[in-house]
Protein backbone atom coordinates (compact mmCIF):
# COMPACT_ATOMS: atom_id res chain seq x y z
CA UNK A 1 0.00 0.00 0.00
CA UNK A 2 2.85 2.37 0.90
CA UNK A 3 4.61 1.46 -2.32
CA UNK A 4 1.44 2.17 -4.29
CA UNK A 5 1.04 5.58 -2.62
CA UNK A 6 4.70 6.33 -3.25
CA UNK A 7 4.30 5.33 -6.90
CA UNK A 8 1.20 7.53 -7.28
CA UNK A 9 2.95 10.48 -5.59
CA UNK A 10 5.89 10.07 -7.95
CA UNK A 11 3.84 9.73 -11.13
CA UNK A 12 0.61 11.62 -10.48
CA UNK A 13 1.41 14.39 -12.99
CA UNK A 14 1.94 11.81 -15.74
CA UNK A 15 -1.26 10.00 -14.72
CA UNK A 16 -3.24 13.27 -14.84
CA UNK A 17 -1.65 14.10 -18.20
CA UNK A 18 -2.60 10.71 -19.71
CA UNK A 19 -6.19 10.96 -18.40
CA UNK A 20 -6.65 14.53 -19.69
CA UNK A 21 -5.07 13.66 -23.05
CA UNK A 22 -7.34 10.63 -23.49
CA UNK A 23 -10.40 12.78 -22.69
CA UNK A 24 -9.24 15.45 -25.18
CA UNK A 25 -8.53 12.92 -27.95
CA UNK A 26 -11.87 11.21 -27.34
CA UNK A 27 -13.70 14.53 -27.40
CA UNK A 28 -11.94 15.54 -30.63
CA UNK A 29 -12.42 12.11 -32.21
CA UNK A 30 -16.17 12.15 -31.68
CA UNK A 31 -16.59 15.83 -32.69
CA UNK A 32 -17.10 15.11 -36.41
CA UNK A 33 -17.60 11.96 -38.51
CA UNK A 34 -14.33 12.75 -40.35
CA UNK A 35 -12.17 12.83 -37.19
CA UNK A 36 -13.97 9.77 -35.86
CA UNK A 37 -13.24 7.78 -39.01
CA UNK A 38 -9.61 8.93 -39.28
CA UNK A 39 -8.70 8.46 -35.62
CA UNK A 40 -10.46 5.10 -35.34
CA UNK A 41 -8.67 3.91 -38.47
CA UNK A 42 -5.35 5.10 -37.01
CA UNK A 43 -6.02 3.43 -33.67
CA UNK A 44 -7.02 0.17 -35.39
CA UNK A 45 -3.83 0.13 -37.43
CA UNK A 46 -1.77 0.80 -34.27
CA UNK A 47 -3.54 -2.02 -32.40
CA UNK A 48 -3.13 -4.36 -35.39
CA UNK A 49 0.57 -3.46 -35.64
CA UNK A 50 1.07 -4.16 -31.93
CA UNK A 51 -0.75 -7.47 -32.21
CA UNK A 52 1.43 -8.43 -35.19
CA UNK A 53 4.62 -7.44 -33.36
CA UNK A 54 3.68 -9.40 -30.22
CA UNK A 55 2.59 -12.31 -32.40
CA UNK A 56 5.92 -12.19 -34.27
CA UNK A 57 7.91 -12.46 -31.05
CA UNK A 58 5.69 -15.27 -29.75
CA UNK A 59 5.98 -17.14 -33.04
CA UNK A 60 9.75 -16.92 -33.01
CA UNK A 61 9.92 -18.67 -29.66
CA UNK A 62 7.42 -21.34 -30.70
CA UNK A 63 9.21 -22.25 -33.96
CA UNK A 64 10.82 -25.33 -32.43
CA UNK A 65 7.48 -26.66 -31.15
CA UNK A 66 5.84 -25.95 -34.52
CA UNK A 67 8.62 -27.72 -36.40
CA UNK A 68 8.20 -30.84 -34.28
CA UNK A 69 4.44 -30.69 -34.74
CA UNK A 70 4.69 -30.28 -38.52
CA UNK A 71 7.15 -33.15 -38.81
CA UNK A 72 4.80 -35.40 -36.83
CA UNK A 73 1.88 -34.29 -39.02
CA UNK A 74 3.83 -35.04 -42.22
CA UNK A 75 4.79 -38.46 -40.87
CA UNK A 76 1.16 -39.21 -40.01
CA UNK A 77 -0.07 -38.15 -43.47
CA UNK A 78 2.70 -40.18 -45.14
CA UNK A 79 1.60 -43.22 -43.16
CA UNK A 80 -2.04 -42.71 -44.14
CA UNK A 81 -1.13 -42.24 -47.82
CA UNK A 82 1.05 -45.32 -47.70
CA UNK A 83 -1.80 -47.32 -46.15
CA UNK A 84 -4.23 -46.15 -48.88
CA UNK A 85 -1.72 -46.87 -51.67
CA UNK A 86 -0.96 -50.33 -50.25
CA UNK A 87 -4.66 -51.14 -50.09
CA UNK A 88 -5.26 -49.90 -53.67
CA UNK A 89 -2.02 -50.64 -55.60
CA UNK A 90 -3.64 -50.25 -59.03
CA UNK A 91 -5.08 -46.78 -58.50
CA UNK A 92 -2.95 -43.80 -59.48
CA UNK A 93 -3.52 -40.85 -57.16
CA UNK A 94 -3.35 -37.33 -58.51
CA UNK A 95 -4.66 -33.95 -57.46
CA UNK A 96 -7.58 -33.23 -59.76
CA UNK A 97 -9.00 -29.84 -60.61
CA UNK A 98 -12.30 -30.72 -58.96
CA UNK A 99 -11.77 -31.90 -55.43
CA UNK A 100 -14.04 -31.48 -52.45
CA UNK A 101 -11.92 -29.50 -50.00
CA UNK A 102 -9.43 -26.67 -50.45
CA UNK A 103 -6.95 -25.84 -47.71
CA UNK A 104 -5.39 -22.44 -46.96
CA UNK A 105 -2.71 -21.92 -44.30
CA UNK A 106 -3.07 -18.71 -42.25
CA UNK A 107 -1.51 -16.98 -39.28
CA UNK A 108 -3.43 -15.97 -36.16
CA UNK A 109 -3.23 -12.21 -35.56
CA UNK A 110 -5.23 -12.13 -32.35
CA UNK A 111 -7.08 -14.71 -30.30
CA UNK A 112 -9.03 -14.53 -27.08
CA UNK A 113 -10.00 -17.38 -24.76
CA UNK A 114 -11.20 -15.55 -21.65
CA UNK A 115 -14.56 -14.16 -22.80
CA UNK A 116 -17.95 -15.83 -23.19
CA UNK A 117 -17.75 -15.16 -26.93
CA UNK A 118 -14.22 -15.60 -28.27
CA UNK A 119 -13.07 -14.81 -31.78
CA UNK A 120 -9.87 -15.39 -33.73
CA UNK A 121 -8.50 -12.83 -36.18
CA UNK A 122 -6.39 -14.28 -39.00
CA UNK A 123 -4.17 -12.65 -41.60
CA UNK A 124 -5.93 -13.97 -44.73
CA UNK A 125 -9.01 -12.40 -46.29
CA UNK A 126 -11.13 -12.26 -49.43
CA UNK A 127 -8.06 -11.53 -51.56
CA UNK A 128 -6.57 -14.88 -50.47
CA UNK A 129 -9.72 -16.87 -51.25
CA UNK A 130 -11.17 -16.95 -47.74
CA UNK A 131 -14.97 -17.26 -47.70
CA UNK A 132 -17.64 -17.12 -45.05
CA UNK A 133 -18.31 -20.34 -43.12
CA UNK A 134 -14.97 -21.95 -43.96
CA UNK A 135 -13.86 -24.37 -41.26
CA UNK A 136 -10.83 -23.40 -39.18
CA UNK A 137 -8.51 -26.17 -38.01
CA UNK A 138 -5.38 -26.14 -35.88
CA UNK A 139 -2.10 -27.14 -37.59
CA UNK A 140 -2.57 -30.65 -36.15
CA UNK A 141 -5.95 -30.85 -37.94
CA UNK A 142 -8.17 -30.38 -34.85
CA UNK A 143 -11.42 -28.35 -35.01
CA UNK A 144 -11.03 -24.70 -33.97
CA UNK A 145 -13.98 -22.71 -35.37
CA UNK A 146 -15.45 -21.24 -38.52
CA UNK A 147 -15.11 -17.99 -40.47
CA UNK A 148 -17.84 -15.45 -39.73
CA UNK A 149 -16.48 -12.26 -41.27
CA UNK A 150 -13.93 -11.36 -43.95
CA UNK A 151 -12.31 -8.15 -45.09
CA UNK A 152 -9.93 -7.94 -48.05
CA UNK A 153 -6.85 -8.98 -46.07
CA UNK A 154 -8.16 -10.27 -42.72
CA UNK A 155 -10.86 -12.60 -41.45
CA UNK A 156 -12.56 -13.28 -38.16
CA UNK A 157 -13.39 -16.78 -37.05
CA UNK A 158 -15.86 -17.72 -34.35
CA UNK A 159 -13.94 -19.98 -32.01
CA UNK A 160 -15.25 -23.23 -30.56
CA UNK A 161 -14.77 -21.29 -27.30
CA UNK A 162 -17.82 -19.18 -28.09
CA UNK A 163 -21.07 -19.91 -26.30
CA UNK A 164 -23.08 -19.24 -29.49
CA UNK A 165 -21.15 -21.82 -31.54
CA UNK A 166 -22.56 -25.31 -32.02
CA UNK A 167 -21.15 -28.14 -34.11
CA UNK A 168 -22.40 -31.62 -34.85
CA UNK A 169 -20.14 -34.30 -33.38
CA UNK A 170 -19.91 -38.07 -33.63
CA UNK A 171 -18.33 -40.67 -31.37
CA UNK A 172 -15.60 -42.23 -33.50
CA UNK A 173 -15.95 -45.66 -31.79
CA UNK A 174 -19.70 -45.95 -31.56
CA UNK A 175 -20.88 -43.67 -34.37
CA UNK A 176 -23.54 -42.00 -32.19
CA UNK A 177 -24.09 -38.35 -32.92
CA UNK A 178 -24.58 -35.37 -30.63
CA UNK A 179 -24.10 -31.63 -30.41
CA UNK A 180 -20.93 -30.01 -29.13
CA UNK A 181 -20.92 -26.53 -27.59
CA UNK A 182 -18.96 -24.52 -25.04
CA UNK A 183 -20.59 -23.17 -21.89
CA UNK A 184 -18.11 -20.37 -21.18
CA UNK A 185 -16.08 -22.03 -18.43
CA UNK A 186 -12.81 -23.92 -18.83
CA UNK A 187 -11.04 -23.16 -22.12
CA UNK A 188 -10.10 -26.85 -22.46
CA UNK A 189 -13.53 -28.36 -21.86
CA UNK A 190 -16.75 -28.36 -23.91
CA UNK A 191 -20.16 -30.01 -23.58
CA UNK A 192 -21.22 -32.86 -25.86
CA UNK A 193 -24.91 -33.58 -25.33
CA UNK A 194 -27.99 -35.00 -27.05
CA UNK A 195 -26.19 -38.35 -27.38
CA UNK A 196 -28.68 -41.21 -27.54
CA UNK A 197 -29.13 -43.29 -24.35
CA UNK A 198 -28.42 -46.41 -26.45
CA UNK A 199 -24.92 -45.21 -27.29
CA UNK A 200 -21.99 -47.19 -25.96
CA UNK A 201 -20.03 -44.30 -24.61
CA UNK A 202 -16.86 -44.45 -22.52
CA UNK A 203 -14.38 -41.98 -21.09
CA UNK A 204 -11.50 -41.48 -23.52
CA UNK A 205 -13.65 -41.99 -26.63
CA UNK A 206 -12.83 -39.59 -29.42
CA UNK A 207 -15.39 -37.04 -30.68
CA UNK A 208 -15.02 -36.12 -34.34
CA UNK A 209 -16.98 -33.84 -36.71
CA UNK A 210 -20.14 -35.62 -37.82
CA UNK A 211 -19.79 -34.46 -41.42
CA UNK A 212 -23.43 -33.37 -41.45
CA UNK A 213 -22.28 -29.75 -41.55
CA UNK A 214 -21.37 -28.53 -45.03
CA UNK A 215 -18.20 -26.92 -43.78
CA UNK A 216 -16.34 -29.17 -41.33
CA UNK A 217 -14.89 -32.16 -43.15
CA UNK A 218 -15.98 -35.43 -41.51
CA UNK A 219 -13.59 -37.15 -39.10
CA UNK A 220 -11.95 -33.87 -38.01
CA UNK A 221 -11.02 -34.49 -34.38
CA UNK A 222 -12.79 -32.24 -31.86
CA UNK A 223 -11.74 -33.79 -28.56
CA UNK A 224 -11.98 -36.76 -26.22
CA UNK A 225 -14.69 -37.68 -23.70
CA UNK A 226 -13.60 -36.67 -20.21
CA UNK A 227 -16.72 -37.62 -18.22
CA UNK A 228 -20.16 -39.04 -18.95
CA UNK A 229 -23.38 -38.22 -17.17
CA UNK A 230 -26.88 -39.57 -17.65
CA UNK A 231 -29.28 -37.10 -16.01
CA UNK A 232 -32.50 -38.42 -14.52
CA UNK A 233 -35.68 -37.83 -16.54
CA UNK A 234 -33.60 -37.46 -19.72
CA UNK A 235 -33.15 -39.76 -22.67
CA UNK A 236 -29.75 -38.48 -23.74
CA UNK A 237 -26.23 -38.43 -22.31
CA UNK A 238 -24.43 -35.26 -21.28
CA UNK A 239 -20.65 -35.51 -21.67
CA UNK A 240 -17.72 -33.28 -20.95
CA UNK A 241 -15.19 -33.21 -23.75
CA UNK A 242 -11.54 -32.23 -23.49
CA UNK A 243 -10.92 -30.19 -26.64
CA UNK A 244 -8.07 -31.45 -28.82
CA UNK A 245 -6.91 -28.01 -30.04
CA UNK A 246 -4.81 -25.94 -27.65
CA UNK A 247 -6.48 -22.55 -28.05
CA UNK A 248 -4.04 -20.76 -25.76
CA UNK A 249 -1.09 -21.52 -28.04
CA UNK A 250 -2.79 -21.12 -31.41
CA UNK A 251 -0.46 -19.27 -33.77
CA UNK A 252 -1.24 -20.89 -37.15
CA UNK A 253 -4.45 -22.34 -38.54
CA UNK A 254 -5.66 -24.20 -41.61
CA UNK A 255 -8.80 -22.94 -43.37
CA UNK A 256 -10.91 -25.53 -45.15
CA UNK A 257 -13.40 -24.66 -47.85
CA UNK A 258 -15.95 -27.19 -49.04
CA UNK A 259 -16.20 -26.75 -52.82
CA UNK A 260 -19.50 -28.61 -52.91
CA UNK A 261 -21.20 -26.79 -50.03
CA UNK A 262 -23.12 -24.42 -52.31
CA UNK A 263 -24.37 -27.26 -54.50
CA UNK A 264 -25.49 -29.31 -51.48
CA UNK A 265 -27.12 -26.28 -49.89
CA UNK A 266 -29.06 -25.34 -53.03
CA UNK A 267 -30.29 -28.92 -53.32
CA UNK A 268 -31.30 -28.86 -49.67
CA UNK A 269 -33.32 -25.68 -50.17
CA UNK A 270 -35.38 -27.11 -53.03
CA UNK A 271 -38.89 -28.41 -52.10
CA UNK A 272 -38.93 -32.09 -51.14
CA UNK A 273 -41.88 -34.33 -52.00
CA UNK B 1 4.42 40.74 -7.07
CA UNK B 2 5.01 43.31 -9.78
CA UNK B 3 6.26 40.67 -12.18
CA UNK B 4 3.17 38.55 -11.45
CA UNK B 5 0.90 41.44 -12.45
CA UNK B 6 2.97 41.90 -15.61
CA UNK B 7 2.73 38.20 -16.36
CA UNK B 8 -1.06 38.14 -15.93
CA UNK B 9 -1.33 41.23 -18.19
CA UNK B 10 0.90 39.51 -20.74
CA UNK B 11 -1.22 36.31 -20.72
CA UNK B 12 -4.44 38.35 -21.03
CA UNK B 13 -3.05 40.29 -24.01
CA UNK B 14 -1.88 37.10 -25.72
CA UNK B 15 -5.23 35.35 -25.24
CA UNK B 16 -7.24 38.40 -26.36
CA UNK B 17 -5.03 38.75 -29.43
CA UNK B 18 -5.53 35.09 -30.26
CA UNK B 19 -9.29 35.11 -29.71
CA UNK B 20 -10.24 38.41 -31.30
CA UNK B 21 -7.60 38.86 -33.98
CA UNK B 22 -5.70 35.71 -34.94
CA UNK B 23 -8.70 33.35 -34.81
CA UNK B 24 -10.50 35.63 -37.27
CA UNK B 25 -7.80 35.96 -39.94
CA UNK B 26 -9.49 35.29 -43.25
CA UNK B 27 -7.06 36.54 -45.87
CA UNK B 28 -5.60 33.08 -46.47
CA UNK B 29 -6.19 29.52 -45.24
CA UNK B 30 -2.44 28.90 -45.12
CA UNK B 31 -1.79 31.06 -42.06
CA UNK B 32 -3.33 30.11 -38.71
CA UNK B 33 -0.97 31.33 -35.96
CA UNK B 34 -1.22 29.66 -32.55
CA UNK B 35 0.27 32.42 -30.44
CA UNK B 36 -1.50 31.22 -27.27
CA UNK B 37 1.21 28.58 -26.77
CA UNK B 38 3.38 31.46 -25.56
CA UNK B 39 1.41 31.41 -22.27
CA UNK B 40 2.88 27.96 -21.58
CA UNK B 41 6.30 28.63 -23.12
CA UNK B 42 6.96 31.68 -20.95
CA UNK B 43 5.62 30.42 -17.61
CA UNK B 44 8.13 31.05 -14.80
CA UNK B 45 10.86 28.43 -14.66
CA UNK B 46 10.05 27.35 -11.09
CA UNK B 47 6.36 26.64 -11.81
CA UNK B 48 5.50 23.12 -10.68
CA UNK B 49 4.74 20.54 -13.44
CA UNK B 50 1.16 20.07 -12.26
CA UNK B 51 0.48 23.83 -12.40
CA UNK B 52 1.90 23.98 -15.95
CA UNK B 53 -0.28 21.00 -16.91
CA UNK B 54 -3.46 22.64 -15.60
CA UNK B 55 -2.46 25.95 -17.21
CA UNK B 56 -2.13 24.02 -20.50
CA UNK B 57 -5.54 22.48 -19.92
CA UNK B 58 -7.13 25.87 -19.19
CA UNK B 59 -5.58 27.54 -22.25
CA UNK B 60 -6.47 24.56 -24.48
CA UNK B 61 -10.09 24.42 -23.30
CA UNK B 62 -10.48 28.21 -23.68
CA UNK B 63 -9.13 28.04 -27.25
CA UNK B 64 -11.36 25.07 -28.06
CA UNK B 65 -14.41 26.97 -26.83
CA UNK B 66 -13.53 30.11 -28.78
CA UNK B 67 -12.44 28.29 -31.96
CA UNK B 68 -15.15 25.59 -31.76
CA UNK B 69 -12.55 22.84 -32.20
CA UNK B 70 -13.83 20.39 -29.59
CA UNK B 71 -10.57 19.16 -28.02
CA UNK B 72 -8.00 19.85 -30.76
CA UNK B 73 -6.28 22.69 -28.90
CA UNK B 74 -6.41 20.85 -25.58
CA UNK B 75 -4.92 17.66 -26.94
CA UNK B 76 -2.04 19.56 -28.57
CA UNK B 77 -1.36 21.99 -25.71
CA UNK B 78 -1.29 19.33 -22.97
CA UNK B 79 1.79 17.48 -24.33
CA UNK B 80 3.65 20.78 -24.65
CA UNK B 81 2.77 21.65 -21.05
CA UNK B 82 3.68 18.17 -19.78
CA UNK B 83 7.00 17.97 -21.62
CA UNK B 84 8.00 21.63 -21.10
CA UNK B 85 10.61 20.79 -18.46
CA UNK B 86 12.11 18.03 -20.61
CA UNK B 87 12.16 20.33 -23.64
CA UNK B 88 13.85 23.07 -21.59
CA UNK B 89 16.45 20.55 -20.49
CA UNK B 90 16.94 19.11 -23.98
CA UNK B 91 17.05 22.36 -25.98
CA UNK B 92 18.46 24.80 -23.44
CA UNK B 93 20.27 22.46 -21.05
CA UNK B 94 18.35 24.02 -18.17
CA UNK B 95 17.65 21.96 -15.05
CA UNK B 96 17.75 24.32 -12.06
CA UNK B 97 13.96 24.47 -11.81
CA UNK B 98 13.76 24.88 -8.01
CA UNK B 99 15.94 27.97 -7.65
CA UNK B 100 15.07 29.97 -10.76
CA UNK B 101 11.88 32.04 -10.49
CA UNK B 102 12.21 34.02 -13.68
CA UNK B 103 10.58 33.34 -17.06
CA UNK B 104 12.67 31.69 -19.82
CA UNK B 105 14.58 34.48 -21.56
CA UNK B 106 17.78 35.23 -23.46
CA UNK B 107 19.26 36.51 -20.21
CA UNK B 108 18.49 33.33 -18.26
CA UNK B 109 19.18 30.69 -20.91
CA UNK B 110 21.58 32.36 -23.33
CA UNK B 111 20.74 33.66 -26.81
CA UNK B 112 21.29 30.49 -28.85
CA UNK B 113 19.67 28.15 -26.29
CA UNK B 114 16.64 30.40 -25.81
CA UNK B 115 16.00 30.64 -29.57
CA UNK B 116 16.42 26.87 -29.89
CA UNK B 117 13.89 26.38 -27.07
CA UNK B 118 11.33 28.78 -28.60
CA UNK B 119 11.66 27.44 -32.16
CA UNK B 120 11.50 23.78 -31.02
CA UNK B 121 8.44 24.22 -28.84
CA UNK B 122 6.50 26.34 -31.38
CA UNK B 123 7.34 23.95 -34.24
CA UNK B 124 6.40 20.93 -32.16
CA UNK B 125 3.08 22.48 -31.18
CA UNK B 126 2.30 23.46 -34.78
CA UNK B 127 3.21 19.96 -35.97
CA UNK B 128 0.84 18.41 -33.43
CA UNK B 129 -1.91 20.95 -34.08
CA UNK B 130 -1.93 20.75 -37.88
CA UNK B 131 -1.18 17.01 -37.87
CA UNK B 132 -4.27 16.30 -35.76
CA UNK B 133 -6.27 18.83 -37.75
CA UNK B 134 -5.35 17.24 -41.11
CA UNK B 135 -5.35 13.56 -40.00
CA UNK B 136 -4.53 12.36 -43.48
CA UNK B 137 -1.66 12.06 -45.94
CA UNK B 138 -3.85 13.19 -48.82
CA UNK B 139 -3.25 16.80 -49.92
CA UNK B 140 0.12 16.59 -48.22
CA UNK B 141 1.44 19.66 -50.04
CA UNK B 142 -1.29 21.85 -48.56
CA UNK B 143 -0.63 20.39 -45.11
CA UNK B 144 3.10 21.16 -45.36
CA UNK B 145 2.44 24.71 -46.66
CA UNK B 146 -0.07 25.40 -43.89
CA UNK B 147 2.30 23.97 -41.30
CA UNK B 148 5.28 26.01 -42.56
CA UNK B 149 3.37 29.31 -43.02
CA UNK B 150 1.60 29.04 -39.67
CA UNK B 151 4.78 28.10 -37.79
CA UNK B 152 6.65 31.05 -39.30
CA UNK B 153 3.75 33.42 -38.57
CA UNK B 154 3.56 32.16 -34.97
CA UNK B 155 7.33 32.58 -34.53
CA UNK B 156 7.21 36.14 -35.90
CA UNK B 157 4.38 37.02 -33.49
CA UNK B 158 6.15 35.28 -30.61
CA UNK B 159 9.31 37.34 -31.15
CA UNK B 160 7.23 40.49 -31.49
CA UNK B 161 5.61 39.79 -28.14
CA UNK B 162 8.99 38.94 -26.61
CA UNK B 163 10.43 42.27 -27.75
CA UNK B 164 7.48 44.13 -26.22
CA UNK B 165 7.06 42.20 -22.98
CA UNK B 166 10.41 40.64 -22.02
CA UNK B 167 11.82 43.79 -20.37
CA UNK B 168 8.74 43.99 -18.13
CA UNK B 169 8.52 40.26 -17.38
CA UNK B 170 12.13 39.59 -16.45
CA UNK B 171 13.38 40.61 -13.01
CA UNK B 172 16.38 42.89 -12.95
CA UNK B 173 19.33 41.23 -11.20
Amino acid sequence: MHKLLYFIRKTYVAIIFVILEIIAIRSYAYSTPYTQARLLKASHSVVRGMHSAIQGVGEYFSLRRQNIMLTERIAELENRLDAIESANPDIEFEVTAMHRYDYIAARVVSNSINRPQNFITIDKGLNDGVKLNMAVLSPEGYAVGSIVNCSENFSIAKSLLNNTFKVGGRLSEDGSIGTLHWNGGDAQMAIFDEVSKYANINEGDMVVASGFSYYFPPEVIIGTIESVEFPENRTTYDCRVRLAADFSRLSNVILVSNNMADEAQSLDSTPKH
Amino acid sequence: MRSKVHYITFVTVVLLLQIFLLNNLTFTTLVAPTLYILCIVLMPLDTSPVKILFAGLAVGVLMDITMGTCGLNTLTTLPIAFFRRSLLHLTAGFSDFDNEGDIPSVKRLGRFRFHRYIITIVTLHSLLFFGFEHLSLSNFGFFLSRLACSTIATLVLVYLMLIIFTPKLTTQK
